[in-house]
């Protein structure tokens, strides 16, 4: 059985917010929210630190006021109508009238103008959000069932290959970065809101789309169109550095290559076993999926691991901070059954049901299990580039990791 | 009144159920078809409407483990086919129109009748082989958009009964919506002018032609994902050059107008009620007319706008945008008029006004927030996020649907004779008002909160998602509640007996005038021939025009048929055999397969289709065989043309589109620069050859009618041996042709040759459909059933054969010159 109640732990009272209501209706700030909710992440397409999101704002203005004075017009003209004419108020016989022309004429030229004014102010705020700008950060985005690699063309890593970083999107702040996304296999989508705008990944074509914010942080993203079991499940962060910082990050990421373990350490152990698996028992070995930046892992079909020592989350989101530690041994054990449709093989020895079909697990002892856990943990940039060192976490784990749900 | 009906209602009542069940499977009777629409239709609506509640459950608090991951992505997908296509689109088109149609244009039945029989059944048997799939492998689980390709990803189950499901229901869809267009444009009561008609009859008018112009694209899109999934022939594989949005191209160029389809019938029913009600005129009733093909027309120019964070060219996205906004007029004109027919009447606050005024207040709002939706960067944030799913819910369950429910509350004592309780209906009302209310508001919230949509779950700890979410389930159990009310009152009401008068509410149209439910012949009375404006009632009654009574065993009907029923039985066997087995044993993810290698309900599926084909012969042919009315009866029609000719002269325009749809594609992957042909293509001679051969039957066939028309069966006959005979021809240069081809070069590996397998495939099994349509009327022919004035299917299967001719001329050009 799947058993994705990941969260059950946390018991006890819910953390209320009890004027979550008025505050739902302040969203169009969401700037000034973000530091009024404690421990909860707000994700919001309301969060003015975004030049788009901004620029967006600007358009809508019309449109909500618009919005505004046709709803009340309209209501107060249908429910005034309702409340005069009818039967019990009413008993003058009815004017038997075709129409109005004059007030028909009106009825559509005033909404046509409306019209005319929102599509030059759509077009007006599309040039000046698509174009993708000289100066942008460039990073490549992958999406595939169901993770997300995030790699940065323009910097290759001295051990070979481009840096790159599996569902934890490193950017700088106060610039746009420009996002060329792609798929490889079936249609998800980017979609950070706190960012700017989503744009799907394709297979077979390469879009390029901008997000940037101005103030540092971690924000949440999400897959935005159904790709299978674990949709809900393809979830990143976007961590958000001032530029220095982001650039002493880059820098160690290009300069970065896993660290040796020492000889008979669990990580050696784990660094055997991640490499060569365990051909006696079936266990596939990690390598053929995943990259490590400066070991021969290189493989692609899973998402890369090179700082996944550094990382928070795990599973694509599904677990952060302590929870993601928690979590890692019974991942590695049997992913599938923690993450619906989950690809990663099964190392427990059992046969397991993976989309309909039987699959036969290889099998890792715990003890193996942990050292390749071990081995994984070791995968630590310098501390000085670890991104999550001074970002306010504001997410679902933020108390937990104070152990204070 | 009471005393004279209720002899009638015991006798019903004490039929047994399987005499219901076999009226209902041989009925040529509108009403009947009518209320077997409404009745499926409602089933359906409880069905996918627990499935929501289930969804809702699963939601109501974070990390829940009720219906996870692939279950929950089956229920969603369930929850939305069902209420699409076999609840808000047929209920209101199908189960009102046929109900209606005829009776306010004042005539016995419909042009078609035993073609409505079939359609109905082929919806019936549609939403039947959904559910087969439950013992198949599992529920489609890729959404009701099935998007490209997610819908071919060798995990997903249930996808091609799916296709199959969505074909088939489209082909019944498709023949229902001719036969409207042919019923209003033949068969009005005389003196009742295109302009006379009343508003819901020019809803159906509008919404039948969308649909005849767009279903196109959907059956395209199923059709190709279909053939991926059982030969491995793709126009979208980005593998060989194809383009997953090509898929979204096609199946949003009907699932947009499809979204009118849902709205325009129901914007009748709104604007009936509201004439009745308030004991007036519709203001503006030109205008109102023009909204719908307004609408019509704007709608078929919007589709891309399902698409902006696709990343199409801007100058799209840019023109779509501006149509997107500019559709908000026609729909605001009819909201305006709505109003206005309401200003300054004695308006009868009973149910359907309820149902009005909610469903006016309701589409306000989904409105505002669709034109919000249209202005691209807003839409780059939200689409696929719960705002969507709020918006669109917000203008179908808590706008159209609710129109739905009016017309059910406002024609009941028509369909049924009785009334039903004015205090369950309130309590229905502000059930589902309240309900509505509390499931999708917060959904808007949640949408500019970040929250995808299609999510089977999410984690604590986002600002207001765990308390919105709970707001939400808590609507739906409303929602609910409110559905339980409905059932009981209708219930309770058909426990009643009859006693609703002609005319309950005053209403002005013809079909007031009927018997409440109305007799099988619908009137006994013929109606004055002067219509001053769409209120005959109100008008006859100022002018002291009277009905004349006319007797009852006068009128003929068409006579009860199985033969219908059968074929359409036989068409689901056969996409049974099409969805769970094929010719071969090809699966996308294991490729070409021995084929007992299968497992058994493959082999057991593909014996049925192969035993559906002459199953569907044998039926078919018997349907032709059989005279549709027992004595011989002067058709009268207000064109020249008969009705079969009618019907299939508007079906047409669906071969079009569904051609036009699949070409445009071709041609687009075609000078895109994807579509190379390989270097061994088919022969043109042979194409040309072929040409001649199509060519020349289709005059042979002009000739094989004239010569119907002035008498010469012989040759008539020889005629139509002599198109049959160069159908055959054709097909065989065509298959030799296409076996060439096939073991030439691999059709997986080659995007043309791939297009070229699909569309000019489709053309050849046209080929086979229009031969068989030629068979049935040589059948009749030797058979004696066709004289003078009796055409049988002669007329149709000509135009159809036509058709198929013109196709090939443009697949010759395409394929074979170019």
């Amino acid at each position: 059985m799947l058993n994705t109640n990941h969260s059950r732990r946390r018991g006890g009272p819910r953390r209320g917010l009890p004027p979550q209501l008025a505050r739902a209706g302040l969203l169009g700030v969401g700037a000034a929210l973000l530091t009024g909710c404690g421990s909860q992440q707000l994700l919001s397409i309301g969060d003015l630190s975004s030049a788009y999101n901004r620029e967006m704002f600007w358009m809508s203005v019309w449109a909500i006021a618009f919005s505004i004075v046709i709803f009340i017009g309209v209501s107060y003209a249908l429910f005034y109508t309702v409340r005069k004419f009818r039967e019990d108020r009413n008993d003058a016989e009815p004017e038997q009238f075709h129409g109005n022309n004059r007030l028909e004429t009106i009825l559509v030229v005033v909404p046509v103008l409306i019209v005319m004014l929102l599509s030059v102010l759509t077009v007006r705020t599309m040039a000046r959000l698509n174009p993708t700008p000289q100066n942008a950060v460039k990073v490549d985005v992958l999406g595939k069932q169901f993770w997300w690699n995030f790699g940065y063309p323009a910097a290759p890593a001295a051990a070979g290959g481009n840096v790159t970083n599996g569902n934890e999107l490193v950017i700088p702040t106060r610039s746009p970065v420009a996002l060329t996304i792609t798929s490889g296999d079936v249609i998800h989508a980017f979609w950070a809101p706190n960012l700017g705008g989503q744009r799907d990944a394709t297979p077979g074509t390469h879009k390029t789309w901008q997000i940037d914010t101005d103030r540092a942080g971690a924000y949440q993203g999400n897959c935005n169109v159904l790709c299978g079991a674990s949709h809900a499940n393809m979830r990143f962060k976007v961590i958000a550095l001032d530029p220095e910082q982001y650039n002493t990050f880059l820098q160690a990421a290009q300069a970065y290559r896993a660290p040796e373990p020492a000889p008979g350490s669990a990580e050696a152990r784990g660094y055997t076993l991640f490499m060569q698996g365990n051909p006696a028992t079936g266990a596939l070995a990690c390598a053929a999926c995943h990259r490590v930046q400066g070991t021969p892992a290189a493989g692609a079909a899973g998402p890369d691991l090179s700082f996944f020592g550094t990382r928070r989350t795990l599973g694509a989101g599904m677990w952060e901070g302590e929870r993601a530690q928690e979590m890692l041994h019974g991942w590695i054990k049997h992913s599938p059954a923690l993450k619906p449709g989950s690809l990663m093989p099964a190392y427990d020895g059992q046969e397991y049901r993976l989309n309909g079909k039987v699959q036969k697990a290889g099998l890792l002892t715990d003890a193996e299990i942990d050292d390749i856990a071990a081995y994984l943990r070791s995968l630590r940039l310098p501390e000085e580039a670890n991104y999550w060192r001074d970002v306010p976490v504001t997410s679902q784990n933020a108390s937990a990791q104070g152990g204070n749900p | 009144m009471t005393v004279q009906h209720a002899p009638q209602s015991t006798a019903a009542a004490r039929r047994g159920a399987w005499e219901v069940i076999k009226d209902y499977m041989m009925t040529t009777d509108h009403k009947k078809i009518g209320l077997l629409y409404i009745f499926v239709s409602i089933i359906a609506f409880g069905i996918a409407g627990v499935l929501a509640v289930a969804l809702r459950l699963q939601l109501a608090l974070p990390d829940q483990t009720f219906l996870v991951g692939q279950t929950y992505n089956q229920v969603l997908t369930l929850h939305a086919a069902i209420m699409i296509f076999f609840f808000l689109i047929p209920i209101g088109l199908f189960g009102f129109g046929n109900f209606f149609l005829p009776l306010q244009l004042g005539v016995r039945d419909v042009a078609l009748p035993r073609v409505n029989t079939f359609a109905v059944w082929l919806f019936i048997f549609s939403l039947i082989l959904v559910i087969t799939g439950l013992w198949n492998g599992g529920a489609p689980g890729v959404g009701w958009t099935f998007y490209y390709p997610l819908s071919v990803d060798g995990n997903q189950t249930g996808t091609s009964v799916f296709m199959v499901a969505v074909i088939l229901n489209g082909i019944g869809s498709l023949l229902g919506s001719a036969n409207f267009a042919a019923t209003i444009i033949n068969l009005r009561t005389p003196g009742m002018s295109l302009w006379k008609m009343p508003i819901f009859c020019w809803a159906i008018f509008s919404t039948s032609l969308l649909q005849l112009i767009s279903l196109g694209g959907l059956t395209a899109a199923a059709l190709v994902t279909f053939l991926e999934l059982k030969l491995g022939l793709s126009m979208f594989n980005p593998g060989i050059g194809g383009t997953p949005i090509l898929f979204q191209q096609f199946f949003w160029f009907y699932s947009h107008p499809a979204v009118y389809v849902m709205l325009l019938p129901y914007l009748g029913i709104g604007a009936e009620i509201a004439s009745t009600m308030a004991r007036k005129p519709l203001f503006g009733y030109r205008v109102m007319v023009y909204s719908l093909l307004g609408i019509v027309l704007v709608s078929l120019l919007v589709w891309a706008h399902h698409m902006f964070a696709v990343g199409l060219p801007e100058s799209w996205q840019i023109a779509f945008m501006v149509a997107t906004l500019v559709v908000a007029v026609p729909t605001g004109v009819k909201i305006f008029n709505l109003i206005g027919t309401l200003w300054g009447g004695r308006i009868i606050m009973k149910t359907p006004t309820y149902w009005l005024v909610g469903f006016i207040f309701n589409f306000l709002i989904g409105g505002i927030t669709g034109v919000s939706l249209g202005m691209i960067p807003f839409d780059y944030q939200v689409t696929m996020s719960y705002y969507v799913v709020a918006h669109f819910h917000n203008v179908m369950m808590f706008g159209t649907a609710f129109l739905a429910m009016g017309g059910i509350y406002y024609w009941w004592p028509k369909m049924t004779g009785r009334f039903l309780n004015e205090r369950l209906g309130m309590w229905h009302f502000w059930l589902f008002m309240v309900g509505s209310w509390m499931t999708f508001l917060p959904q808007y919230l949640l949408g500019l909160l970040g929250m995808p949509r299609r999510y089977y779950t999410y984690p604590e700890g986002n600002f207001a998602w765990t308390e919105l979410n709970f707001i939400s389930t808590l609507g739906a159990l409303t929602l609910l509640a409110g559905g339980i009310v409905w059932v009981w009152n209708m219930y309770q009401s058909l426990q009643k007996p009859i006693t609703a008068s002609n005319n309950p509410w005053g209403g002005f149209t013809l079909e007031w005038t009927a018997a409440s439910p109305p007799a099988a012949y619908n009137f006994a009375h013929e109606f004055p021939t002067s219509f001053p404006t769409e209120r005959p009632l109100y008008d006859w009654e100022k002018s002291g025009e009277k009905l004349t009574p006319v007797d009852p065993r006068t009128i003929h009907l068409p006579v009860d048929s199985i033969w219908p029923f059968l074929t359409a039985l036989a068409l689901f066997f056969m996409g049974y055999g099409l969805s769970f087995g094929w010719f071969t044993n090809y699966t996308p993810a294991g490729g070409l397969q021995p084929f007992f290698n299968a497992g058994a309900s493959h082999v057991f599926a593909s014996i049925v289709l192969y035993l559906s084909i002459p199953f569907f012969l044998w039926a078919l042919f018997k349907w032709a065989g059989t005279r549709e009315y027992a004595v011989p009866v002067e058709h009268h029609h207000l064109t020249k043309y008969d009705n079969g000719f009618m019907g299939m002269a508007w079906f047409i325009i669906s071969e079009v589109g569904l051609f036009g749809v699949l070409i445009a594609g071709y041609v687009y992957l075609r000078i895109s620069g994807h579509a190379e042909p390989p270097a061994l293509r088919p022969n043109i001679w042979l194409a040309a050859l072929n040409t001649l051969i199509l060519v020349s039957s289709s005059f042979v066939i002009h000739k094989a009618e004239q010569d119907h028309h002035h008498g010469r069966y012989t040759w008539f006959r020889l005629g139509l041996f002599i198109t049959l005979i160069l159908g055959a021809l054709f097909m065989i240069f065509q298959v030799y042709e296409f076996a060439l081809f096939g073991h030439e070069s691999d059709w997986k590996q080659n995007l043309w040759q791939s297009c070229f397998f699909i569309i000019v495939g489709l053309h050849g099994l046209h080929i086979l459909i229009g031969g068989t349509g030629i068979a049935l009327p040589y059948y009749q022919a030797l058979t004696g059933k066709m004289d003078k004035y009796n055409h049988g299917s002669l007329t149709a299967a000509s135009l159809y054969w036509h058709l198929v001719d013109v196709v090939w001329l443009f697949i010759v050009a395409i394929f074979y010159a170019w």
